[in-house]
């Protein structure tokens, strides 16, 4: 008991200086938290958050049983499994091939161009994937034609939809996804390679053998984060590259509860939709770290 | 040990000064009023505070405009404006906190939240008053009969033309190089739908124009429907036809619309339609018109000048270019279906805290800025320092100064406004004869145009279904004109949709409420 305190009294600078960060967390955070509630409540805001119905797990069970249920999880878990496979290696393999180039200054502008899709905000890709897509103006499709080609619906293709997406994707945020795994490359002892080196191994085989190994640790944890958001799905991405003829394979769990949620005011529903993918998240989270912990990895936590 | 402290604490405190110093100023600047006029006048002037949206900036109501109309009815207006594009959201937080102004503009009162407050007494009941203000009652019947909730009247509408919004705005000179006559019926329509994609109109060689543009995204031009099919997309449930018995029906599931569709869809597949029409939003197809893409566009009537001025942009580059707005084609019945608009966009709602005296003076305002004097003087200023009227035969059509333009497109947001129901049909850079064809227009389609019988009614079930029901809808409209899907995935979804038990309580509420709407 005592020791505690002595604790505190001895660190007090220390914990005045985490109390911001503390307090930020308690109360944008946590506090929040409690609005989950909604979820097993027919919440109406002029009863208010302590007089509205307790409906236990309905609207899960509605969610659930919803028709529209089983597209809007293949939409959501096709977009979010093509992203793994082509989005998740891309800046791992970008980060390994800037790690070989030997000219700094080339290096240095290669890195500034390709982190810089990354601020841009969705509106304005897709609003240039449009313009140079577009079957009447789009440039592309203007080389296309002139070459004696068949015009090619990029944009309203619902089979090239996923496909689009990743691509926008990747082309958004593979170059900035490099940051983290340049500061892991910078971690592995170049004794190694300077050993590799008088081993005869070549380029690729120091990639393979010294390069890879040496930022697996990361790429795992990485990974184990990125399950977290299986069923999530950029909502400004798809809600803006919607379009009619693409809605059967565009429709996902976030375009949904914002559709019955916000533009229909059932407050509830969307709350229990939300907290449907963080649950699921969660255990696929938990699931893959014990996974990682079993093949001898470290984990997460 | 002190110097440690201290630099730690400094960066808190030199937050804290900041945030101390964030509410100090605003709470200086929410009220000018106590500090600014310390005088008060014999009888002191009514302070009436308003909300508002605003497309532009929020001005300050202490501008000359402002001034003249407090002096003239001896009251203090206070306008707050907020963001057009988060309005919504706007309205329904100071909803939730009970901070109503005395006047609100209000969007949409049928929303559900909206709905509520007016059911349990937040609003004025405006119905017994209208008759005493002499302007107010000057408003078209029809008007306030949309506006009116089960009969009530809980705000002033803000007046906006019934017609005009739908004309086709057509290449005269393609037209008459093809030596093809203005299409009357839907196939002199389609044969120049054909002559304008294939013959080549522009000259060029390539047959690289298109009969029509229209935008698919994010809904559908309700317009391509309505053209044979009478009101599409506004009311409840898109609209609703009365059959035989006398019993509204939704519109969608009538054979009217089905026909149209598959129309559409032969049209779509002749390659008639300007290409990306399911991604093209809004005013894309006008932008192909300018380019000397495409011959018609289905718009407003004035919406050619723009800007950019549309017949002066393409005669940069065709310089006998002729852009003129013509009537719809007649559908296979040979009568011309035209939508009439409601006659006016959102209300402006009474606080039920005002009290009577108080509301009477409001009212006074909202006559005042409802006649043609009044609406100018909010709307566009002092004539002669704020505006001029290029053409003294439309005095409404007002030319405003540099300065002033930046003000008008807000002012007028929380008056009634005067009703013109030529505001669609007239410019003050066309020529006289061409404002007269235009007035002619409107005179004609004024005639032939149909409200939507279950325009203004609320349907709890519609809304609860409104988002979900309204994108299956709208995608497979969209779907279907392009091929993606045919004409019996169509059917097919309405008979989905009619078996839900939503669809017949939807019916039965617009019923109900028309049949007790009709009745008083």
């Amino acid at each position: 008991m005592g020791d505690w305190k002595a604790a505190i009294r001895r660190d007090k600078y220390l914990y005045l200086l985490i109390l911001p960060g503390v307090l930020y967390f308690l109360m944008f955070q946590y506090a929040p938290m409690w609005g989950i509630a909604l979820a097993f409540q027919d919440y109406s805001p002029f009863l208010g958050f302590w007089h509205s119905d307790w409906v236990g797990f309905e609207h899960f069970r509605t969610f659930i049983l919803h028709e529209d249920f089983p597209i809007l999880l293949r939409n959501t878990l096709g977009i979010n499994f093509l992203n793994l496979l082509f989005f998740f290696p891309a800046p791992i393999a970008l980060a390994i091939m800037l790690n070989e180039l030997r000219s700094v200054k080339f290096k240095r502008f290669v890195q500034t161009t390709i982190y810089l899709p990354h601020f841009m905000s969705w509106v304005v890709i897709v609003g240039i994937c449009y313009l140079i897509l577009g079957q009447g103006e789009g440039i592309i499709n203007k080389i296309i034609s002139d070459y004696g080609g068949d015009k090619v619906d990029f944009l309203t293709n619902a089979n090239r939809f996923w496909t689009m997406l990743t691509a926008q994707s990747i082309w958004k945020d593979a170059g900035y996804g490099t940051i983290i795994f340049l500061a892991a490359l910078t971690g592995i002892n170049p004794e190694l390679y300077e050993a590799g080196q008088i081993d005869g191994a070549n380029r690729w085989q120091k990639i393979r053998y010294i390069t890879i190994p040496g930022i697996k640790s990361t790429i795992i944890v990485l990974l184990i984060l990125r399950l977290g958001s299986l069923l999530s799905v950029g909502f400004e991405q798809v809600y803006l590259m919607t379009s009619a003829p693409v809605a059967s394979v565009a429709d996902v769990f976030d375009t949904y509860a914002y559709r019955v949620g916000v533009q229909q005011g059932n407050f509830s529903f969307a709350t229990a939709a939300g907290l449907f993918k963080s649950v699921v998240g969660l255990v696929l989270v938990i699931g893959a770290d014990r996974m990682a912990k079993k093949f001898g990895e470290e984990g997460v936590y | 040990m002190n110097q440690r402290w201290k630099r730690t604490l400094l960066p808190f405190l030199a937050a804290a000064t900041i945030a101390v110093a964030g509410c100090g100023s605003n709470e200086k600047e929410a009220n000018p009023s106590q500090s600014n006029r310390p005088e008060e006048k014999a009888q002191a002037p009514v302070e009436i505070t308003v909300l508002a949206p605003t497309y532009g900036e929020s001005t300050p109501s202490d501008i000359e405009r402002i001034q003249k109309l407090n002096e003239k009815l001896n009251v203090k207006m206070n306008i707050t404006f907020a963001p057009s594009n988060n309005y919504q959201d706007k309205l329904n937080a100071v909803l939730a906190t009970n901070d109503l102004a005395d006047i609100t503009v209000v969007w949409d009162p049928s929303n559900h939240a909206w709905a509520n407050a007016i059911a349990q007494g937040a609003f004025w009941d405006l119905t017994p008053y209208i008759k005493d203000y002499p302007n107010l009652s000057q408003i078209p019947e029809s008007i306030y009969n949309v506006t009116a909730i089960n009969g009530k009247l809980f705000g002033i509408p803000r007046v906006r033309p019934t017609d005009g919004h739908e004309a086709i705005i057509i290449r005269k000179d393609w037209l008459d190089k093809l030596g093809l006559p203005v299409p009357q019926t839907t196939e002199e329509f389609t044969e120049v739908l054909e002559a304008f994609t294939k013959n080549d109109p522009d000259n060029n060689g390539k047959a690289d124009t298109y009969g029509i543009g229209a935008s698919g995204s994010p809904i559908p031009q309700t317009y391509l429907l309505s053209m044979f099919n009478g009101p599409f997309g506004f009311a409840p449930m898109f609209g609703f036809v009365k059959d035989d018995s006398g019993r509204l029906t939704p519109r969608i599931a009538s054979q009217e619309t089905r026909d149209a569709l598959s129309y559409w869809q032969a049209q779509y597949k002749a390659g008639y339609f300007a290409p990306d029409f399911p991604v093209m939003k809004g005013t894309q197809p006008f932008d192909l018109f300018i380019q000397n893409k495409v011959g018609m566009v289905i718009t407003n009537i004035n919406q050619v000048i723009g800007p950019p001025d549309w017949q002066t942009e393409l005669r940069k580059s065709v310089p006998d270019a002729v852009v003129q707005a013509i009537e719809l084609p007649a559908a296979a019945d040979g009568k011309r279906y035209y939508e009439k608009a409601s006659g006016s966009f959102g209300i402006l709602m009474i606080n039920k805290k005002v009290p009577e005296e108080k509301l009477k003076k409001i009212l006074e305002v909202m006559d005042y800025t409802s006649t043609q004097e009044g609406f100018l003087l909010v709307a566009s200023g002092i004539e002669g320092k704020d505006y001029e009227v290029p053409n003294p035969k439309l005095p409404l059509v007002t030319k405003p100064s540099e300065a002033a333009a930046a003000l008008n497109s807000q002012h007028n947001q929380w008056i009634p406004g005067y009703f013109n129901k030529y505001l669609r049909a007239e410019s003050g850079l066309w020529s006289d004869e061409m404002n007269d064809y235009s007035h002619q227009l409107v005179d004609s389609i004024e005639k032939q145009s149909v409200l939507d019988l279950s325009l203004g009614i609320t349907s709890v079930t519609w809304n609860e279904q409104n988002a979900d029901w309204s994108k299956k809808i709208n995608d497979m409209i969209v779907n279907v004109i392009i091929g993606k899907n045919t004409v019996e995935d169509w059917d097919q979804l309405i008979r989905k949709l009619q078996s839900e038990p939503a669809w017949d309580k939807i019916v039965q509420e617009v019923n109900e409420s028309y049949s007790s709407r009709n009745n008083q």
